[in-house]
Order: structure tokens, then sequence, then C-alpha cells
């Protein structure tokens, strides 16, 4: 339910990249229209899942962004932001705005997968070093901008 | 087709944006040749300001539609100008909600109204014979000031200049108000004139603070598409949200 299909995970992941469709599609074997298709498919299968998630945690949504996959939100109940990124291979994975954002075992790995996605979508810009806490903050400060 | 309530198109692309950056350069063109021009060019001063708010109205958002698979922006146009597929939508979001949300980075091409009205002044130079009139040029320099920092700014620290600028502006008209009961000695003998000095300033005070806090409400909403960026304002906080959970609802339900 929260994940994509492989194939159209592949097609979007792409085109997130940056990578066009014309390109894909020769990659792929498949006419461009295809290609189109998928992407349109994803970015309405990604869109659904983060108003499901904001429907059932409650949340106002501020920001969705189905091409890069993330979503900012605001946690009614708490007053606190919530930020929910959509991982290749992996589905949704959320983040509370609350520093330090990767303090324990499970938000520590949360945060390296958001890192790597971060990285292969060009959400961390080159010069940019650091530890994976910096690099979360980082990507955090591009999608509120 | 479902017409969204308090939901208005915002001139910050295509055609509307031309026409309302164009309106807003004639109408600063206008007053300078109409009050420094001697009264040799008026035609041309009243032309520009009639044709300015012609440009004004035509660019003006009116209603914002969601029919099917396409969201109409309808300005003052007669036809709607813009119509976004929905399936096209790649993002949505409330600028105003954001922590380091600007217009500027969407809507670059906004920023050459503002800057041009700062320079046209510097540029006319006008005969300046009277005190009055140099004070005067300093109006288009501030209205493209106050653009500016609307379009650079991050709505958080926008909202915070706003309150910054009407405490300062409170107490330079106190200044001012104060100046002119002293030049004139007869406004400080007569309780009538002293009462209208201070009515003239709590209106003007209240009219800035209504003007503010619905700016301060107002939410600005970009939705870019494959074809580029649009921008919608909403009322509130709470329209915004319904908006675009509208919006978002419509692209998952289209693809199904």
């Amino acid at each position: 339910m929260f994940k994509l299909p492989d194939r159209m995970e592949e097609i979007w992941l792409s085109i997130a990249k940056g990578e066009k469709e014309v390109n894909i599609a020769n990659k792929l074997n498949i006419t461009r229209q295809a290609v189109s298709k998928a992407a349109r498919e994803a970015r309405a299968k990604i869109t659904s899942m983060f108003l499901e998630l904001a429907e059932s945690l409650n949340l106002d949504v501020i920001r969705v962004n189905a091409e890069k996959g993330f979503m900012i939100a605001r946690s009614r109940q708490l007053g606190l932001r919530v930020y929910a990124f959509y991982i290749p291979g992996k589905g949704i994975r959320i983040l509370f705005g609350i520093k330090p954002y990767c303090q324990g075992e499970s938000m520590s790995q949360v945060c390296k997968l958001i890192v790597t996605m971060g990285r292969e979508l060009n959400m961390i810009r080159e010069e940019v070093k650091g530890n994976v806490e910096e690099l979360v903050d980082e990507i955090i400060k591009r999608i509120e901008e | 087709m479902v017409k969204v309530k308090n939901v208005w198109p915002a001139p910050y692309t295509g055609i509307p944006a031309v026409l309302s950056s164009s309106s807003l350069v004639m109408f600063v063109l206008a007053f300078l040749i109409i009050y420094y021009g001697r009264g040799v060019y008026d035609t041309l001063g009243f032309t520009l300001f009639f044709t300015g708010i012609a440009f004004g109205l035509l660019s003006a958002g009116k209603e914002v539609e969601l029919k099917d698979d396409r969201l109409v922006l309808k300005y003052g146009f007669p036809q709607a100008v813009i119509n976004i597929t929905v399936r096209e939508v790649v993002e949505v979001a409330d600028l105003s909600s954001l922590k380091r949300g600007k217009l500027f980075k969407y809507f670059k091409s906004q920023l050459v109204a503002p800057l041009l009205i700062m320079l046209l002044p510097i540029l006319y130079l006008p005969p300046l014979t009277k005190p009055l009139m140099a004070l005067l040029l300093l109006v288009p320099v501030v209205i493209g000031f106050s653009l500016l920092t609307y379009f650079m700014m991050t709505f958080s620290d926008y909202r915070r200049f706003l309150n910054y600028a009407i405490v300062t502006l409170m107490a330079m008209l106190a200044l001012i108000f104060l100046e002119i009961a002293m030049i004139n000695p007869q406004i400080v003998s007569s309780k009538d004139a002293l009462v209208m000095l201070v009515l003239g300033y709590v209106l003007l005070i209240a009219g800035f603070i209504v003007f503010i806090s619905f700016a301060i409400r107002r939410h600005i909403i970009l939705i870019e598409s494959t074809q580029g960026h649009y921008a919608v304002t909403a009322a509130s906080k709470a329209d915004a949200e319904e908006f675009m959970k509208t919006l978002l609802k419509r692209m998952v339900k289209i693809e199904r």
C-alpha cells in the first residue's frame, strides 16, 4: 500500500533525478508516452500515500512534492512540523521537526535513508559536508524554501 | 465543475503578470508626468493612468475553478487565460507556512516592476521647485521598496517586518502631526481642530493596521506543474488548507 510497484518506481526515480523522458524510454525500451503515463501515475500514488498519512495522523498539509517525493505537514495535536519522505524501495519514512532529528537507533536509520535519497535526488548541495544530522538539517532547510 | 471559495488567482505568471507589472509602472509614470510635468504632458499622463487602471483590472484575479482535469485561473479577462492540467501538477505548497518560503525563488520576473518604479524618479529627474516635490518623489521609491521586501523576504520575516513597520509608522506620523500642530498654533487653541487632527491620526493608523492584518492573514499557494509555476491567494490559513486538499485529492482521483 505504501510503496510503488518496482517498474513505476524506477521511472519515477529517473525523472526525480532529472533524466529526460526520452532517455528513460530508450533505456527501458518502452515508448515516451508510457514513461509519461507511469510518471503521472507514480505522482498520483505518492500524493495519495501522503494524503492518507495526513488523514491518519491528523496533519495539516503544508507542502506536497510528488516529483521529489516529500511532504511537509503540521501535527494538529502537537503543533509540530512533520516531514515525510518517499524512500525508493522502502516506502514512506517520517521525521518529526525536533532537533536532534537522528537520535536513537531507529531514527538514525531513517536519517541515513533520507540522506541517501537526498543525495540521489540532488537535495543536498555538493559543497555541504558533515554528519548525518547536519545533512538531514540541510535537506530540511532546502525543502522549507 | 467546482468553484473554489475564498481563493483567487495571483497575477505572477503569464499575461496577467505582464499586465499587472505594466499597470504599476504606468501609474508611477502617470504620477511623475502629471505632477512634475507642469501641465505640458497631461494628456499622456492621463492616458497612462487610465491604461494602468484598465491593465490592473484585467490582471486582477477573479476566481479559481476545478473543472474535471483542469484548474482554471480566471482573471479580469472576459475569458480564462490560465488552464492548468491537474495531472501535470507536481507540487502544491503553502508558501506562507513554509519556514523559508519566498516568492522571489519562483517568480523572479516580478522584481522588474518594483525595481523600475524605484529607478523611474531618478531617471526622470524632474525640476524641483518646492521641498514637497522632492518629498513626493520618495513615494514611488517607498512603494517599490515595499514590493521588493514582499517578494524577497521569507513570509515569517515579512510578518515581523510589517509589525516593526507599523510601530515606526505610528511614531513617525505622531511626530508629523505634532509638528503640524506646533506650526499652526490655531490648531491647539481650537478644540474642534485638535479633535480633527487626533481623529485623522487614529484613522490613518487604523487603516494601516487593517491593511497589514489582511496582508498577514492571506496565504500564497504555489502550484508547480510540468508547464511552470502558478500562484493563488487564499483568504486565510484554513482556506489555503482546504484548497490544497481539494487539489491534491483531485490529482489522485484523476489518475485512478
